[in-house]
């Protein structure tokens, strides 16, 4: 059931394939490439630093942004009669989703990954912390979209949101600059990008980060689930 | 067993709004009920509760003998529905989305059975030329066509129709009409403001006003429900004389403008006025089905 769904998700794409090239592939891209190209003066550990900054920054944007409007639109009440009465479960039309722009953003992770295997050597890459890292940020990233999406349930008004929340993301996260201000970890985004620095050898392995990260995605789940599984999907106070 | 057996349904709002008030409906086997009633009258609000969206304050919903509370998977499984909106589809050919619709009831069923199943579905709606147009080339009657098409491609026996030709050009409308009157369903529940629409289609309708059932029945027992004024104008071939004329009529020249209460009696003095001085032109203006529905929708405002 699920092959359909993203086979359609994909599909329903084609009309806008130079905008998502744009976005998720050319832009991302000439960031990378300029990162780069700045690297004369810099150690290995700064690249690898402003590169994993950039994975976690394209997952905000990319992943965060386009699956909140995604999701808002399935829940909008006149697609939610229609998928009533059709086979899949609105659940597993977000799971679709969820695997559909997870595969879309991937191109932008392993790239960015293979600039810091370069920079940074085999060797520091502790394998299953950064597979367990990316698995954390891409649950706890994609269920945060999952649940604010289904709760506005308009496009029109997530996209509001999703203009400026990745901002906000992005900019109070140490996603390109140091910084230890104890402020920055009220964003849920600092402690997935804390968790594949330690992966990466970027910084010492701390079970704060893992922990926090850990608890917010089993509560950013919790929402999605109580969002996208309540029975009565349109029963809300008018 | 009726197809769809609502019982005293009542859906309060959390604001206190009585959107449904104990209102009971049923279609029985083969049989296409119409629902009518004016913007804000509760349609839309029973429709989501059958469609399990909504849950209904009281009463119960029974699908093909099912308790839809009790067994909610009865909705996906019996239950195809026609939205109001035309929902867009922009990157998808007609025929993929309708493939896509069809693996998703059928799974993965012989590609010629597909193939032949999306044909029997996209005919009878008109869009068999169109099959390999995308979803952002299509007129606004193309897409409520779709919509059509992938409640038929999906072959279950209940059809929930909100407003199905609404937007739609005269053209595609009778097609659409003829499309759900073929539709060979078990059973066809029809939400709609076309009042001719109704009466082309449905075999009984349920008149429904502030979220209550005002008015049932065919559409031609509605019609006998009550009583709506007549007029009649015609031209005689000689002066008519005043004993026969009724107390409320006019003379411009040679047309007389004659009003009734009742058709009956319009017909009956129009047929003495002829036996006995000939007309040469006449009109009446009986009243509509659209006209009654008004009449008595505005006298349970009243």
């Amino acid at each position: 059931m699920i092959s359909p769904l993203i086979e359609m998700e994909l599909k329903g794409m084609r009309l806008y394939k130079t905008f998502l090239f744009v976005n998720l592939l050319l832009m991302p891209f000439a960031l990378l490439f300029m990162m780069i190209m700045n690297s004369g003066s810099r150690t290995p550990e700064d690249i690898s630093y402003l590169v994993s900054g950039f994975i976690v920054v394209s997952l905000v944007s990319s992943f965060l942004g386009t699956l909140t409007n995604r999701v808002s639109n399935i829940f909008e009440p006149s697609v939610l009669e229609l998928y009533s009465t059709l086979p899949p479960r609105i659940s597993k039309v977000v799971l679709a989703q969820f695997l559909t722009y997870s595969i879309l953003v991937l191109p932008q992770v392993l790239i960015g990954l293979v600039v810091i295997l370069y920079y940074q050597g085999v060797s520091r890459i502790n394998a299953p912390l950064l597979t367990l890292a990316f698995l954390l940020a891409f649950i706890e990233l994609g269920t945060l979209a999952v649940a604010i999406g289904a709760r506005i349930g308009n496009p029109y008004k997530a996209m509001a949101v999703t203009t400026i929340l990745p901002w906000l993301l992005v900019v109070f996260s140490p996603a390109y600059y140091h910084s230890s201000l104890q402020v920055l970890y009220l964003n849920p985004v600092t402690h997935p990008l804390s968790c594949i620095r330690s992966a990466i050898g970027l910084q010492e392995v701390s079970p704060i980060p893992w922990l926090v990260s850990g608890v917010l995605t089993v509560i950013f789940t919790a929402l999605a689930i109580r969002n996208v599984g309540s029975r009565y999907m349109l029963e809300k106070p008018f | 067993m009726n197809v769809i057996e609502i019982d005293n349904l009542t859906k309060v709002y959390p604001d206190g709004t009585k959107a449904n008030d104990g209102i009971s409906i049923n279609v029985k086997r083969k049989e296409i009920v119409g629902l009518i009633g004016p913007n804000g009258a509760g349609k839309t609000t029973l429709i989501r509760q059958l469609l399990g969206l909504l849950k209904p304050t009281e009463g119960s919903i029974r699908v093909m003998g099912e308790d839809i509370m009790g067994n909610p998977d009865v909705i996906k499984r019996t239950l195809a529905y026609v939205p109001q909106y035309p929902l867009s589809f922009p990157s998808l050919r007609i025929k993929e989305v309708l493939e896509y619709v069809f693996r998703m009831r059928h799974g993965n069923a012989p590609r010629e059975e597909m193939e032949k199943k999306i044909s029997e579905a996209l005919n009878p709606v008109g869009l068999e030329g169109a099959s390999q147009f995308f979803g952002y080339q299509l007129s606004g009657g193309m897409e409520k066509s779709l919509l059509l098409a992938m409640a038929l491609v999906q072959e279950l026996p209940v059809l929930v129709l909100d407003e199905p030709t609404s937007m739609v050009d005269i053209v595609t409308k009778h097609r659409l009409w003829e499309a759900i009157r073929n539709s060979n369903r078990e059973g066809i529940l029809l939400a709609s403001h076309d009042m001719n629409e109704v009466k082309a289609l449905c075999d009984r309708v349920y008149l429904l006003v502030h979220g209550k059932i005002v008015a049932s029945g065919t559409p031609a027992d509605i019609v006998s429900m009550i009583k709506m004024p007549t007029e009649v104008r015609l031209i005689p071939q000689r002066e008519i004389p005043s004993r026969i004329l009724p107390k409320e009529h006019r003379k411009r020249g040679n047309l007389y403008e004659l009003a009734f209460d009742t058709l009956e009696k319009a017909l009956e003095t129009v047929e003495t006025i002829t036996k006995s001085v000939g007309v040469s032109c006449l009109e009446i203006e009986s009243p509509s089905f659209e006209n009654l529905v008004i009449n008595l929708i505005g006298r349970d405002g009243e």
